[in-house]
């Protein structure tokens, strides 16, 4: 049976989600405003270390929200916690040397459309939502407190947000400092588009925990991701560069951006969770 | 709590397994692509020269070479291969045409040092390959830049009394990484 | 059941955490070495030298020119070069800066007199026996002919029938290179024999004032007290002069090692000796024809090359030309243009000539110039090039007339260029002749056909400019067809490549000209404006076009 009190959470969760997201949204904003208004003056090693601090508010916000959840079946916090670190760690040792340093992505992925997107799939999208899914599943997946679908979302967001904090700190330490206004835009994007991407995953971990699923369920999980990624990452890229360059001046927007960013992590967010709880009521009912 | 029973699959068994496999494949694929993309070449031919020149790079017959051509995204110093042709004497070795090769690089080139020399086949036929390095820096004096070291490596080969260099200039950090490629694009060179 | 599920991430996190480490110091994936096809073979064989008859001939041909100059009584030596014996009576061949460095523009260290030494041995240092007077020499090309006059303690020779060993001039048009060299003359490292050292041709250089072939370039190892000695080719015949301190410019390093000049120190002072693995240069003998012929025929040589120095050069590059001021012509009759004291700012349209005045500096006398006076929407200017004759500053009067005629109307500039480079070094303000009105044009100046595009290539998400940055100014094609056919280099009118603050300007763009802008970085995405104009309205003269990539 399951507690009434249950399926109201799947709401909740919802409804967290929309307004982490949104938070995130306001935290750019607010950053952004102060930067451009105040425009202060660091020095480079200060820029650093405010842009290092900066990139871990996504994920602070993100953890803080779940934290403050009155739940039913609360996550143990450092399980999450846990998972989160483990992400971040699995991107810092494998993800990203695998990415810059073996693969060497950036001297041959912007070449034209195609090698972007079917590079950024093949590459970039499965070594990090393997990373991703692998943080999920060979930690707390085969334990008890892993006991509802939703917790599958959960805890592979909770790897997705600690694999973009280390993106968000390499960004910020690879170029020296960056402007945070414009940073903090980047950020953003990051951390809600490796949520999103996460979240399929989860999904598909949340189910096969659960049901039987067949062989290729798994895979396909990890490759609707990876596609989900690197798609994205393109789209990403056309969309700020829209603009164009013209003689007047002012080419890219990274707000439109952060705004696609935005609408594929609520897209994504809400049809997981709505799956999920589809799902849910069809088992429901087969009991 | 609510337990969940379900039937243990074969899918449920597997499914790990099955995933890593995927995911190994995509990584293979992904390289694959990687190694064609970077591979692409364009067909050039030029006085009796011939060779596949990489695909996006751009193109230029400065200077005295038949044929050069820079990778336009480099970073720092542009990744540059040439081919050039010296007049030689009938009977010389590719050791003495590298060592007029060399002469003149020495005199043209900043900082120039050579590393090594050696005598080397290349497509089975001897060549004289030197490599050496150098510091290049924009003639403009407006740019604020920190000049770079470069890395370069000469193939220099005798045919019938004529004499080729095929250069390979990369900056100090890009020399490694992208000789895989230059040796294929050696290895494209007719003469 | 929980602590121990516990325990093991905490264990995984360990060791990821010990693995993270281990790789960042690894510093990354693996990199995969490349293994070029080697096979080490033997070294090239040498090719035969001359013969021994030969050889000798070319030793004993071989003299060394010592330098003297007179201390109280007694003559000195103090530096000394090599000389080869080119006829039976005595006429040698060396370099001009041992015969006669005064050619040269180093009047000091001319010599009082010039002391040539024979070789009798080859394994002792030669014996002075003869004094030789320059007969020809050219500062330029570094060759000196000498003709012995009397023996080293004043008696008299008789040069018909002295009967030196001597020998035959090649001919250096028939090197080739990769022939072999050999070198004799008396170094100033390896002691006071003669010595012999080889190598081959690398090559030939040229320079302005001859063109090819100016020079043989060698590897051979050529020190000091070579110059002036020989070089000759397998047949034992010589082919040219070795010049250590060749002209044709750089590659070349060279310590003091002896005290040549007997002050007691091994400084600046002495013979600059070069060291070993340079290239020599050898002045080929065909040179040298021009003197010998002079000296058989008992004519003065003169060279015909100009020293540096002495030739239109550059200039000092400091040439400056300020405080243009027009000055009144109205005493002026005819074509004869005569200026008054007073500045004007416009000539009435009677005017048969402007002149204007300047301030100079930096000039040098022989240095090219070119005045070019000209109108906006006028007909072609006039432009005077002469070689400049005045002082190297002062107040320099020129003027413009119109055969006599009155000058036509309008608004007159004055540019003044100098040097080789035909650099701008000042420019008039605007005299207006006439009413100032020229047909029915506004009267602010033209702007010119072309303008400067400038920017700065940034990062969206740093905000930070990118270092190493390319633009290319593309003609003809949109990025999409440029790409298409692989950034073909020959649709590309301008390349630049930023440097590490992410700037660049680009000079020269001519107005509507549809254009296309390519901006790439790697690591980013192209950024692109296709078919852009400048429109000809616009007067700015300087567009900014910033670009932002992304990844």
């Amino acid at each position: 049976m399951i507690h009434p009190k249950t399926l109201q959470e799947r709401k909740h969760v919802w409804r967290d989600e929309f307004l982490l997201i949104i938070s995130l949204i306001v935290f750019v904003g607010v950053v952004y405003a102060l930067d451009s208004a105040l425009k202060p003056v660091f020095t480079t090693s200060t820029l650093l270390l405010t842009g290092v601090f900066l990139a871990l508010v996504p994920a602070a916000i993100w953890l803080v929200f779940f934290y403050m959840q009155d739940r039913v079946e609360p996550e143990p916090k450092h399980y999450v916690l846990g998972v989160f670190g483990l992400g971040a760690l699995l991107a810092a040792a494998v993800g990203v040397p695998l990415v810059e340093n073996v693969f060497r992505v950036s001297h041959w992925i912007y070449a034209d459309a195609l090698t972007t997107i079917l590079g950024g799939i093949l590459v970039v999208g499965f070594v990090q939502e393997f990373l991703k899914y692998a943080a999920v599943r060979y930690s707390i997946y085969h334990s008890a407190e892993f006991d509802e679908p939703t917790d599958g979302v959960i805890y592979a967001t909770a790897a997705g947000l600690g694999y973009a904090t280390v993106l968000n700190i390499q960004f910020v330490v690879s170029n020296g400092g960056v402007d945070l206004g414009a940073g903090v835009i980047r950020m953003a994007v990051v951390a809600l588009a490796q949520a999103s991407f996460s979240g399929i995953t989860g999904y598909f971990l949340g189910r096969a925990k659960f049901e039987s699923e067949q062989i290729w369920w798994m895979p396909l999980g990890i490759t609707l991701a990876a596609v989900a990624n690197g798609l994205f990452n393109w789209l990403r890229g056309r969309v700020v560069q829209s603009g164009g360059i013209s003689l007047t001046g002012a080419s890219a927007n990274p707000w439109l951006g952060l705004a696609l960013a935005a609408v594929v992590a609520l897209g994504t967010t809400g049809a997981v969770l709505w799956l999920v709880r589809r799902n849910l009521r069809s088992v429901q009912m087969t009991k | 709590m609510t337990t969940h029973q379900k039937t243990v699959s074969l899918g449920d068994r597997y499914a790990e397994t099955t995933v890593v496999i995927v995911t190994v494949i995509a990584l293979l694929a992904g390289w694959f692509y990687k190694s064609s993309v970077e591979n692409r070449s364009v067909a050039f031919e030029s006085d009796g020269v011939s060779a596949a020149l990489p695909a996006g790079w751009l193109r230029s017959e400065a200077e005295g070479d038949l044929i050069r051509t820079t990778d336009r995204t480099s970073a720092g110093f542009p990744t540059t291969y040439a081919i050039s042709k010296l007049a030689v004497a009938a009977d010389v070795t590719p050791a003495r045409a590298a060592s007029f090769q060399t002469h003149d690089r020495s005199q043209q080139l900043t900082g120039f040092r050579v590393l090594n020399q050696q005598t080397v086949l290349v497509n089975g036929q001897e060549a004289y390959q030197v490599s050496y390095v150098f510091v290049e820096s924009d003639p403009n004096l407006t740019q604020a830049d920190i000049p770079s070291v470069v890395l370069g490596m000469d193939y220099t080969l005798v045919t019938d009394g004529q004499a080729i260099t095929v250069s390979y200039w990369a900056d100090e950090h890009e020399f490694e990484p992208g000789l895989n490629r230059f040796n294929r694009f050696l290895s494209s060179v007719k003469f | 059941m929980d602590k121990h599920k516990t325990n093991r991430i905490w264990l995984a996190l360990t060791i990821l955490a010990l693995a993270a480490l281990a790789c960042q110091q690894a510093g990354g994936g693996p990199v995969t070495t490349p293994t070029p096809v080697t096979q080490p073979t033997p070294a090239a064989t040498n090719n035969g030298g001359p013969s021994l008859d030969e050889r000798s001939k070319l030793v004993n041909a071989t003299v060394q020119v010592l330098m003297q100059v007179k201390q109280g009584n007694q003559f000195e030596s103090f530096s000394w070069g090599s000389g080869t014996i080119i006829s039976a009576n005595g006429m040698i061949l060396t370099n001009a800066h041992v015969a006669s460095p005064t050619s040269q523009g180093d009047p000091e260290n001319e010599p009082d007199r010039l002391v040539i030494a024979l070789i009798e041995s080859e394994d002792k240092p030669p014996v002075p026996a003869y004094i030789a007077t320059v007969e020809a020499v050219d500062g330029y090309l570094d060759l000196a002919v000498l003709q012995i006059t009397s023996t080293v303690d004043g008696g008299s020779v008789d040069t018909a029938n002295l009967d030196l060993p001597f020998i035959e001039l090649g001919n250096p048009d028939e090197i080739r290179i990769g022939d072999h060299l050999n070198i004799y003359g008396f170094p100033s490292i390896g002691g006071d024999t003669i010595t012999y050292t080889d190598g081959n041709v690398s090559g030939f250089a040229s320079d302005e004032q001859i063109g090819d072939r100016a020079w043989i370039k060698t590897d051979a190892t050529i020190s000091g007290g070579n110059s002036g000695g020989l070089a000759a080719n397998d047949s034992g015949q010589i082919v040219g002069v070795p010049t250590s301190l060749g002209a044709s410019g750089s590659g070349m390093d060279c310590r003091p090692q002896q005290d040549t000049n007997g002050d007691g120190q091994v400084d600046n002072g002495d013979f600059c000796v070069p060291i070993s693995n340079f290239i020599a240069d050898v002045r080929p003998i065909n040179f040298v024809k021009p003197l010998v012929d002079a000296v058989l025929a008992g004519k003065e040589y003169v060279t015909s090359y100009l020293l540096p120095g002495q030739e239109t050069e550059a200039g000092s590059g400091e040439e400056a030309a300020t405080g243009f001021v027009w000055l009144d012509t109205s005493n002026s009759s005819g074509a004869d243009c005569s200026l008054g004291k007073e500045p004007v700012n416009a000539y009435p349209d009677t005017a048969l000539c402007i002149a204007a005045v300047f301030e100079y500096s930096g000039m040098t006398n022989g240095q090219p110039v070119r005045e070019l006076w000209y109108q906006n929407d006028g007909d072609t200017p006039d432009e005077f090039t002469y070689a400049w004759e005045y002082d190297a500053e002062g107040l320099f009067p020129t003027v413009l007339n119109n055969g006599g005629k009155p000058m036509p109307p309008g608004e007159w500039y004055l540019e003044f260029y100098a040097g080789e480079d035909n650099r701008l070094i000042g420019t008039s303000d605007k005299v207006v002749v006439g009413d100032g009105a020229s047909s029915d044009e506004p009267s602010e100046p033209a702007h010119p056909d072309t303008v400067t595009v400038y920017g700065v290539i940034f990062d969206v998400d740093t905000n930070k400019p990118i270092s190493g940055a390319y633009v290319f100014v593309v003609e003809g094609v949109t990025y999409e067809e440029w790409q298409s056919e692989d950034f073909d280099e020959k649709y590309i009118v301008a390349g630049v490549q930023v440097g590490a603050d992410g700037a660049y300007e680009i000079t020269g763009v001519p107005r509507e000209t549809p254009l296309t802008y390519v901006y790439s970085a790697q690591g980013y995405y192209d950024a692109w404006l296709n078919n852009a104009e400048i429109p000809a309205d616009d007067r700015s003269i300087r567009f900014e076009l910033n670009a932002e990539l992304t990844k």
